[in-house]
């Protein structure tokens, strides 16, 4: 086994896969950083020029200093002590955008100057974030490599606060995954409009009023969108403005799929598009692959997610 | 990191302004500094991109001083020193403008121990602990994000004070090092004795008003006309001047052990290799030794200021039994001859010293002398014989000199003593008292041997104006000369400069004197002589103190984990009610306590249902959490209630 071969291994030994992660000693580690190492250096500096020049204070001050070192060990080692990192849901994202990692941070006490960095090649650069008494969502930039599901990988936490002369990390890697859909792209689809094996154009979508009797979620609501469907139980009740949102199960149905004429990227990423268009609209669509899978049409977030995954999750080209 | 900035600039200015004040700063530097700081208030490109020759032309500036300095060998570190001050300001001009100023605080941190070997005092310390602190802060600032300056100096003091018992016990505990190698530090004094005593150079120096050393006594002090502090034995005359002459044998040196210190002295740098002392007593300091003269010799000049105990020494004082040599007769024939006649006529009117003495006494209350501290210049030909017979205006010198010279003609072995006479006893509140001399104190005397009583000490000038020795120098002059004297300072001021000076005087003998010999002295008792467990010792004291310290961080960290500032300020508020013995039960709500207040206080209840209230709406209405703002306000709410509660408290107590 050769060294790279050990390292790798004793990396995936050093990075925790828990779902939530306690920061203390069995998983942070210290060493000083190398503004401590010259910090050490002035001490002894200091200290010679004291006994050497027949002056106490540089004598003191190199005591001062020596303390504040020895002290700084351990203000580190507190400073992620006791920090709870759990995994929190993610949202899905797009290939090509930058993204957001959440990780909800429970800490007891004020915690400055945390630092964030995903350990991959080309991720984004380091975070600093000042952890508050309380939980938090910490969220960090990340560039999704294509679509598809994936882990974030490994995340090295590290902090110098409060002088920068020692530095603490722990590495995590957080196992909730990351959806990322095709890239969004205008472009052309396949529409299939079934109501009673009769094409329909897209101009003749259903109407979702006379049909939009199961219900699918709730969400806020925005003054474009009218009065109709505001959920005024819930706005009598203090809950705030909402809407609800309604499957389509209406006789016209309409369904996508990928253009078969381009290249089956560009037609996922066109496919993508207008399903984020459709659902916007508040339109019902349907999903259908050319491997035969089909999502039935609805509307509404879940059902957006839904189809998103599926089309994140078709096999890339080239792989089996 | 602008607020780490600014700290660091601060600290440049007032390590700037302290060299400044003590003189520590060449010319080039005390310019470039400011006008370096100056450029760092703000990032500019045009300064960034000139950086390296701003450096050059700095380090170019540095190197022509430093070469024209050269003629005294000692000021290399000095030079050095310059170095590294002018640097610690390029480097703030660095980081600033490419925003890294770690480094540059770890630069200034060192040239403020560097600035703490020049300067030494109270006031000094003071300001290079004070710069330390903002480096600390500078440093927290950095990492701690933006915050207030009054939390971040907070935090920094905390940390400076969970630290400083490990300090303590490092400086006491802690074998110290010798010194490796010696390096010149800081600058002999500017005023002082000198090695060659010329007529007319005591009147000028006595018109410096600057600090020679400090006295403690064990027991009271001696009264003012036995108050006369050796520095310089002059023995060999030139017509002109006074120098030593041939050096002498020193004595070995001795220690006694457990011997009670008589006096401890704290001297000022100083160009001279000796050092001052009342001529009784040995001096119980590794590396002083008397000479057969009666000086006491320090081996070389005192580049830093000095400590040193003198103990009785029950034998007596062995230099005063030593016989003259032929020096202590010399005379050069023919340099003042109406000043030898006088003196041969005293030798030929008698064979015994003492009577020659008393001869030349009378002569001297004959004469109308004048003392003044504007002699005028004596002619380099004949100067004793211009002085004695025909200016006859002079200080303490002119008379010494002239009386040892007159004695020698006497045929008397008589040499002239430099050092200090009288000194201000200060008695500064809540310190030791301690007798303070100055350079305005330095004084001129004479010594003559007498068979079977030794060499004696005789004031020429005590019998020319006896207020002099009695009271003190400008109780002996007229009122033109005591002009010339007088010190500008209001009277207020010097006061508190007294109570500083003890103050100074306590800190210098206990922390700047604190070396191996006097560590030694404080240890040895406690440990009962087992010098063998100091290391062991300090070790534990100092495991001792990290572990205090962590363990107070740790109980801050979970006192703040557990109660939080809301908290708190409600904890406070609820305080009045306490003292209406109305207290939360277990597992009641604040909500359901504040009900149960109101009943039991119906004249308050609207002001008691409120502390529920902004509580509750702090805790619950914030999204997602509550802002420092939110709070501030409903800590300025709570306590505005508490103060209507504790008004309420207080009537309720009036009316019972």
């Amino acid at each position: 086994m050769g060294f790279a071969e050990w390292l790798k291994g004793l990396q995936r030994r050093l990075g925790r896969t828990t779902p939530q992660l306690v920061l203390g000693h069995r998983n942070l580690y210290i060493l000083p950083s190398s503004f401590g190492g010259l910090w050490l250096l002035s001490c002894v500096a200091l200290y010679l020029m004291g006994i050497n020049g027949g002056s106490n204070s540089p004598v003191l001050l190199a005591f001062l200093m020596a303390a504040l070192l020895l002290l700084s060990l351990f203000l580190t080692h507190f400073n992620l002590q006791g920090l709870k990192l759990q995994v929190h849901p993610q949202r899905l994202s797009f290939a090509g955008q930058d993204q957001v990692y959440a990780i909800k941070a429970i800490s007891k006490t004020w915690r400055p100057n945390i630092k964030w960095r995903w350990l991959q090649p080309g991720a984004p650069a380091q975070q600093r974030q000042h952890i508050r008494p309380g939980q938090q969502l910490v969220e960090l930039r990340w560039h999704p490599p294509q679509r598809g599901r994936h882990l974030p990988g490994r995340l090295l936490i590290h902090t110098t606060a409060p002088l920068g002369l020692f530095r603490c990390w722990c590495y995590w890697e957080p196992p909730e995954p990351i959806w990322v859909a095709p890239a969004r792209q205008q472009g052309p689809v396949q529409l299939f409009v079934s109501a009673n094996n009769q094409t329909a154009k897209l101009s003749s979508a259903p109407n979702k009023q006379s049909g939009s009797d199961l219900f699918e979620e709730l969400r806020p609501w925005r003054s474009e969108e009218g009065l109709q469907r505001i959920d005024w139980k819930a706005r009598a009740r203090g809950r705030g403005w909402v809407v609800k949102g309604f499957s389509d199960i209406g006789s016209s149905e309409l369904w996508l799929g990928p253009d078969l004429q381009l290249p089956l990227e560009t037609a996922l990423e066109h496919l993508c598009d207008r399903l984020c268009q459709e659902a916007a609209a508040g339109k019902a669509v349907g999903l259908r692959l050319p491997d035969s899978t089909k999502l039935p049409p609805a509307s509404g977030r879940q059902h957006l997610e839904r189809c998103l995954k599926v089309l994140a999750q078709l096999p890339l080209p080239g792989c089996s | 990191m602008f607020l780490a900035q600014r700290l660091l600039q601060l600290t440049l200015l007032l390590l700037w302004a302290e060299l400044l004040i003590s003189g520590h700063l060449y010319v080039l530097a005390a310019i470039a500094i400011p006008a370096i700081l100056l450029l760092s208030l703000q990032p500019h490109s045009l300064v960034r991109s000139h950086l390296n020759w701003i450096t050059l032309v700095c380090l170019l500036g540095w190197t022509i001083t430093a070469i024209t300095k050269q003629e005294n060998p000692t000021t290399w570190f000095t030079s050095l020193a310059n170095l590294l001050w002018l640097m610690a300001s390029l480097k703030l001009l660095e980081s600033v403008q490419k925003r890294s100023p770690r480094s540059s605080a770890l630069v200034l941190l060192l040239s403020i121990g560097l600035a703490g070997i020049f300067n030494q005092n109270l006031s000094a310390s003071l300001l290079q602990g004070s710069c330390a602190l903002l480096c600390i802060a500078a440093l927290v600032a950095l990492e701690a994000g933006p915050q207030p300056l009054a939390s971040l100096l907070r935090r920094s003091l905390m940390l400076f004070a969970i630290v400083m018992p490990i300090v303590l016990t490092c400086f006491l505990l802690l074998p110290r090092l010798p010194a490796l190698w010696s390096l010149p530090g800081s600058r002999a004094s500017r005023t002082g004795l000198s090695e060659y005593l010329r007529p007319g150079e005591l009147a000028s120096l006595v018109q410096s008003h600057g600090m020679a050393a400090r006295v403690r006594f064990s027991g009271p002090p001696p009264p003012p006309e036995q108050r006369y502090w050796r520095v310089l034995v002059h023995r060999q005359f030139d017509g002109y001047g006074w120098s030593q002459g041939p050096s002498l044998p020193l004595a070995k040196e001795q220690t006694i052990p457990d011997a009670t210190i008589l006096q401890q002295w704290l001297v000022e740098p100083s160009q001279l290799a000796w050092r001052p002392w009342s001529g009784h007593g040995l001096p119980n300091t590794t590396g002083l030794r008397i000479n057969s003269g009666g000086g006491l010799w320090g081996g070389a000049p005192l580049r830093q200021r000095g400590s040193y105990g003198i103990v009785a020494n029950a034998k007596g004082d062995d230099w005063r039994k030593l016989p003259p040599t032929a020096t202590d007769l010399a005379l050069p024939e023919g340099s003042n001859p109406r000043l030898e006649i006088l003196g041969n006529s005293w030798r030929q009117q008698s064979t015994n010293p003492v009577r020659r003495l008393q001869l030349a006494r009378n002569w001297f209350d004959s004469q109308p002398f004048n003392y003044t501290l504007d002699p005028g210049r004596l002619p380099r030909q004949s100067p004793l014989d211009a002085f004695l017979f025909d200016r006859q205006r002079g200080f303490c010198e002119h008379y010494a000199a002239s009386f040892s010279a007159l004695m020698r003609a006497a045929g008397v072995p008589a040499r002239v003593v430099v050092g200090y006479q009288g000194g201000r006893w200060q008695q500064p509140l809540g310190t030791d008292t301690y007798l303070l001399l100055k350079n305005s104190d330095a004084h001129a005397w004479s010594e003559i041997w007498l068979p079977r009583r030794g060499w004696v000490e005789v004031d020429p000038t005590s019998w020319v104006v006896p207020n002099r020795v009695r009271h003190s120098l400008a109780a002996s002059l007229n009122d033109s000369d005591r002009r010339l004297l007088e010190q500008r300072a209001p009277a207020w001021l010097q006061v508190l400069t007294n109570q500083w000076q003890g103050l100074d005087t306590r800190w210098q003998l206990w922390v700047m004197q604190f070396d191996s010999s006097a560590q030694e002295r404080f240890l040895l008792p406690l440990l009962h002589g087992q010098r063998q467990w100091q290391g062991l010792i300090a070790v534990a004291a100092i495991g001792l103190g990290f572990t205090g310290a962590i363990t107070l961080i740790a109980s801050i960290n979970h006192r703040q984990s557990q109660q939080d500032a809301a908290r708190l300020a409600l904890k406070d508020c609820l305080i009045p009610l306490a003292k209406l013995q109305i207290r939360p039960a277990t597992g009641e709500t604040l909500q359901q306590f504040c009900q149960r207040a109101a009943v039991a206080i119906p004249e308050q209840e609207q002001l008691i249902k409120c502390i529920s209230l902004h509580y509750n709406s702090y805790r619950f209405d914030s999204n997602p959490s509550p802002t420092a703002q939110q709070l501030r306000r409903l800590r300025q709410q709570l306590r505005a209630i508490k103060a209507e509660l504790w008004y309420y408290v207080r009537k309720q107590k009036d009316l019972a």
